[in-house]
Order: C-alpha cells, then structure tokens, then sequence
C-alpha cells in the first residue's frame, strides 16, 4: 500500500509531533525513516496511536498493536488504512 | 521545623501495607493521600512519591503512602474494589490522627484511585491524570500488547505492565469517571497536550514537562520530577494552611499474619535499610532464608509483586525470606533528587553484607538471590558464602563493582553536578538512540566471565543461573556455558521467554515455579 489520504498522513504527522518525543525534528524525518532510530519509545508509540485513534476516529484492532506497526510514517498510514477497514 | 515522624506497618482488614509521615512540630489539619499508581508505573514512581511525602512533611502537612489489598506488601485480595478501600483506609489514619480535612493525589492511573475515594470538600490532585478510566485501559492494554504480545491472558487474569488484573478488576477501573467532588478545590498538574479529564474543567491546571522522564522509562533510569514535585507541594501548602494541630502516632499492625505465613518489618545494619521479612507460621527457628536483592533500582516488591508472591509460597513451604530495600532504594535512606543511582555500585554489596551480618544466618541454611542488577549483586563473595546462589535474569558478568551513577549516567560528565548535571542525564536518556546504549550496556557488561564464574562457584554450596531467552544469548557469548562444564556445582536454567523484566504473569509463574523448586530441592537434600 503506498498511496495514503494527505489527511491521514497530516494526522501521523501531528501525533508524532505533539507525543512522539523523537530525537529528531520531524520535518526531518521522511516518511519511510525508522522511527525507533528516532528514539521512539514503547510509551510514546501508545500515546501516538491514542492521539490517530482520536484524530482519524478510528480504533487499532489488537493485531496491528506490534513494533512493525509504529516502525516509520508509513507503516502508521497503512495500519489507519487496515484499521478503517476492519471496521 | 523538627524531624518528621515515620510509621511503618498495616492497616485494615484486609491490610493495606502503609507508610504514614507526621511533621516533626505542629501540623496542618490537611492530610494527604497519595494514591499509589498500579503496576510498574507504582514501582517506577516510589521514590517520586517518597520525595512529595517529605516536601509536603517540610509544609506542616501529614501524608500517607501505601500499598492496597491485593497489591504490593498489602494483604492478598481479589476484591476489585480493594484499590479504592486502600486509599479510604489510608484517610481514615489520618483522620485518626488527628487531621480533619483530607486530601488524595493520584498520579497516572492513580489519579482514578483518587477521584473515586474523595468525597465532598477533599481535595484532589491529579498528576497526569488518564481521561477516563477506559482511557487508562485502552492505553494500558495497547502498550502491553506492544511489550508483550498479544496472547496476554492467562487463567482469566490479564497482564498488563507488572500489574495482574481480572475481569471484575479491570471492569471496576475501566468504570470510573473522573469527577471532582462538589466544594472539593483540586489541581490538575498535565502533560504537555495531555486534555484535563472533563469533569475536573474547574480546576486549577499546570502543563509540566518532567513526567515522561520519571514514569516512561525504567527505575533505572526515571528522573525525579522535582518541578511538578515543588508545584504540587506548594499548591497543597496553600490550601493546608497554618500548622497548628499536634498530630497523634497512628495505631499500625507490626505484623501481617498470612496463615502460613507472617510478614514483619526490619531495619537492618548501620545504614538502617528498610526489609519485609516473610517468616513460616508455625515459625522454625532453623528455617532457611532466602536474601532477595532487586532487579533495577526497584524496591522490595519486584516486578508484578514477583517477590512478594515468591516469599509468601515459600513460608508455606517453610523458608523464610527476606525482601530487601537497597540504599536508593524504597523506604531506606531519604530521597535527594541529586543522588547518583547506585546500580552495579559497591554500596549495594555493602548493603548485602550488612544485612547478612544483621540477620546472622549460618552459611548452611543461607540462599541469596536477585533478579537482573540484584543476581549481580547476590553474586559478589566478600566474606560470605551461601549454600544456594540464585540469579534470576543475570546480565552483567563482571565482578567490579560501577562508580556511583555510572550506570546511567553514562555519557554525563562526572564533574557536573547539580541541576546541569540532571539537565545532562535527561537529554542522553532522552536522545542517545537505542543502539548507542546497548552497545554501551554490553561494553560495561563486560566480555570475561570466568572470574565471576568462579566466585559463584567457591562461596556457593550450589549455584543456579535461571535465564529468559535473550539472557542466556548474553550468557553464551561470553562463553559462560563453556565456563561452567568444569563447575559441577553450577547449573543454568532456560526459561522459553523474551520477558527479561518479569513483565508477564506467563513469565513470573514459570519463575516462581523454578526458583521454588530450585529452593527447596537444596534445603531438603
């Protein structure tokens, strides 16, 4: 999957900014770039997917909750994709 | 103003364990709870929450702090509305004592607790506070489905992060609705973007930024909040008013009878470090015990209450065991937002040496043991030897000990003390990328196992290395297999988990299972 809604990516972005606590400024940060590598924290990564959740309206289903989920801005954009649709 | 008075003990039926703090002189008619949050956020925060109780002791104002039914040194309960009755019953000390207004902080998860408990007029802090309690739940499962794995339930308990629930337990927190009480003044101290909980819209509201670096992160390496810690103190000051009211001692259990077992406080050695004994009831005075050191900078509980759990089985089983705070750790010592930690350090061999001399254990009925920093510890030989050495979880095989704060502070320059230095060690924890520590971790860990292997090996009648998956790969690279084929006395044990924290019920029934087993298999032959 690689085309994502600019407001799903715009929404990543914003939940990254205010709660990913990333050792990098995030304009900095491309979408394919390992977050972990940032310095992206398990706590962080739940604080994040809350704030999508709340933006997108929409709600992670258990097995999207993994490492390779919050792995870069892209992976995020797929799993809001995964999780719109299982809806 | 004088020394602040401290009473340790239990309280209750079922006993909630409490640690109760009265100004030295005259006190405030305001006492405060401070709520403890569940699972490791509690044992990460315990410090934080000792440095709040002695800013609010230096203000005039009385707290209590404690473990409620079923958690911690708490009696067991599966009461799921016990962690609510834990901070009713820790007002009702303070009632008894003589304060008539009454105020409940909760920090994270705690800051349901807190509003559950309080009632018209009390007032109330919440520090960090969830939105709601199904908000606190949602965000509690996701980041354990995240840490570890999906398959979290076992036997109808849940794993959360060091914290067992079950499903009326979960139900009854999942329930709560934060609503301040009518007349209650209350503060809400948040997170940067973190939303006030709406029922609390009338409160007064401080952004902080120094919680994701105190309570995100392990014991190792949370950074005391002192700012949130002032503002809180200072905030409860105001409303407390003049100290004018003498305070009387509360009336607390010495003893927390178990059945099969009873539970008693120490100070042991010079250093006066605050220990659980957990004894057999009917007592034996020949019983063997077990000195249990801590992984990380944790207090005596351990992770999930593991080492509560384990000491308890093994009273029943006629071992005694004692449950260690290390300075820095728990209820020994005070608290000083500038103390290095002293993980790997030397203080804490002392301590070990200290508590052995003070329990006067002969070597033959002697067992020590840790998880993690504390196998490293329970391996240092000194003058002592053991008839079982038991290292759950080791990860360092060098026996030098660290200079205090090396650990973690790391990269943080020695000669910089004070608040630059705190600045310092927050941005590293904050920014060095995971890789950069790990490689760190593995070069302080040292490659040489041999001399550490030995001493195990001379000062321990038997010795047992019980290792989690990722462990024994650290075990085997520096060769410790091939180390032990000459030690007949030495045995390693390989659990089938990455769980190195002991995070999963999964994990610690399984270690409790080999550890109590490996115990008595030594003291019964």
């Amino acid at each position: 999957m690689t085309d994502h809604a600019d407001g799903d990516l715009a929404a990543i972005r914003e939940a990254l900014e205010k709660f990913g606590r990333l050792n990098r400024p995030l304009p900095e940060i491309a979408d394919d770039d390992d977050l972990f590598a940032a310095g992206f924290t398990s706590h962080a990564t739940v604080n994040v997917m809350l704030a999508i959740e709340d933006a997108l309206a929409i709600e992670f289903p258990d097995e999207l909750l993994n490492r390779t989920t919050f792995a870069s801005i892209t992976a995020l954009a797929n799993a809001a994709a995964q999780s719109r649709g299982s809806r | 103003m004088a020394d602040p008075r401290a009473f340790h003990g239990w309280y209750g039926e079922p006993a909630a364990w409490v640690a109760v703090q009265l100004p030295g002189g005259p006190a405030s008619t305001l006492g405060v709870v401070l709520c403890t949050p569940l699972g490791q956020d509690g044992v990460v925060a315990y410090r934080g929450l000792r440095l709040l109780a002695d800013e609010l002791g230096r203000r005039g104002i009385a707290t209590v702090r404690y473990d409620p039914p079923g958690r911690g040194d708490a009696a067991p309960s599966d009461d799921p509305d016990a962690v609510f009755e834990g901070a009713r019953s820790a007002a009702a000390i303070l009632r008894e004592a003589g304060c008539s207004r009454i105020g409940f902080v909760g920090l994270s998860s705690a800051a349901l607790i807190a509003s559950v408990a309080a009632g018209q007029g009390d007032v109330v802090v919440l520090w960090s506070p969830p939105s709601s309690g199904r908000q606190w739940l949602r965000r509690a499962r996701s980041l354990a489905t995240i840490m570890l794995g999906p398959d979290r339930v076992d036997d109808g308990v849940e794993s959360l992060i060091g914290l067992e629930l079950t499903e009326p337990q979960a139900a009854a927190l999942a329930g709560v609705s934060l609503v301040a009480p009518d007349g209650s003044p209350a503060l809400v101290v948040s997170r940067p973007n973190e939303p006030v909980p709406a029922g609390f819209a009338g409160a007064t509201t401080v952004e902080v930024d120094d919680v994701a670096p105190f309570l995100d992160v392990s014991s190792a390496s949370s950074v005391l909040p002192v700012a949130s810690i002032g503002l809180i103190a200072d905030w409860l000051g105001a409303q407390a008013g003049d100290a004018t009211t003498e305070l009387r001692a509360p009336q607390l259990q010495a003893e927390l009878e178990l059945g099969p077992a009873v539970e008693r406080i120490r100070w042991l050695g010079p250093d006066r470090l605050f220990a659980i004994e957990t004894r057999p009831r009917p007592d034996r005075p020949d019983a063997p015990v077990l000195l249990l050191n801590s992984g990380a900078a944790e207090h005596r509980v351990g992770p999930g209450d593991f080492q509560v759990e384990l000491a308890r089985r093994l009273a029943a089983d006629g071992v005694a065991t004692v449950r260690l705070d290390r300075r820095g750790t728990g209820e020994t010592g005070t608290v000083a937002p500038d103390a290095p930690d002293l993980i790997y350090a030397a203080e804490w061999i002392e301590d070990q040496e200290n508590a052995i001399d003070a329990l006067a254990v002969p070597a033959d009925r002697l067992a020590v043991g840790g998880l993690c920093s504390g196998a490293w510890v329970a391996a240092q030989p000194a003058s002592r030897s053991r008839r079982l050495y038991l290292a759950i979880h080791p990860a360092r095989y060098d026996l030098a000990p660290m200079a205090p704060g090396a650990f973690v502070d790391e990269v943080a320059p020695t000669v910089v003390t004070g608040g630059f230095r705190l600045w310092l060690q927050n941005r590293y924890r904050r920014w060095a990328p995971t890789w950069v520590r790990r490689l760190r971790a593995r070069r302080l860990g040292g490659t040489d196992a041999s001399a550490f292997l030995r001493v195990v090996a001379s000062h321990s009648g038997r010795a047992v290395l019980v290792f989690s998956e990722v462990d024994h790969e650290i075990f085997q690279r520096v060769g410790g297999e091939e180390l032990i084929a000459g030690m007949p006395n030495v045995e390693t044990v390989e659990l089938p988990t990455i769980d190195h924290p002991l995070f999963a019920r999964r994990t610690r029934q399984a270690m409790l299972a080999e550890v109590r087993g490996c115990v008595l298999e030594t003291f019964t032959e």
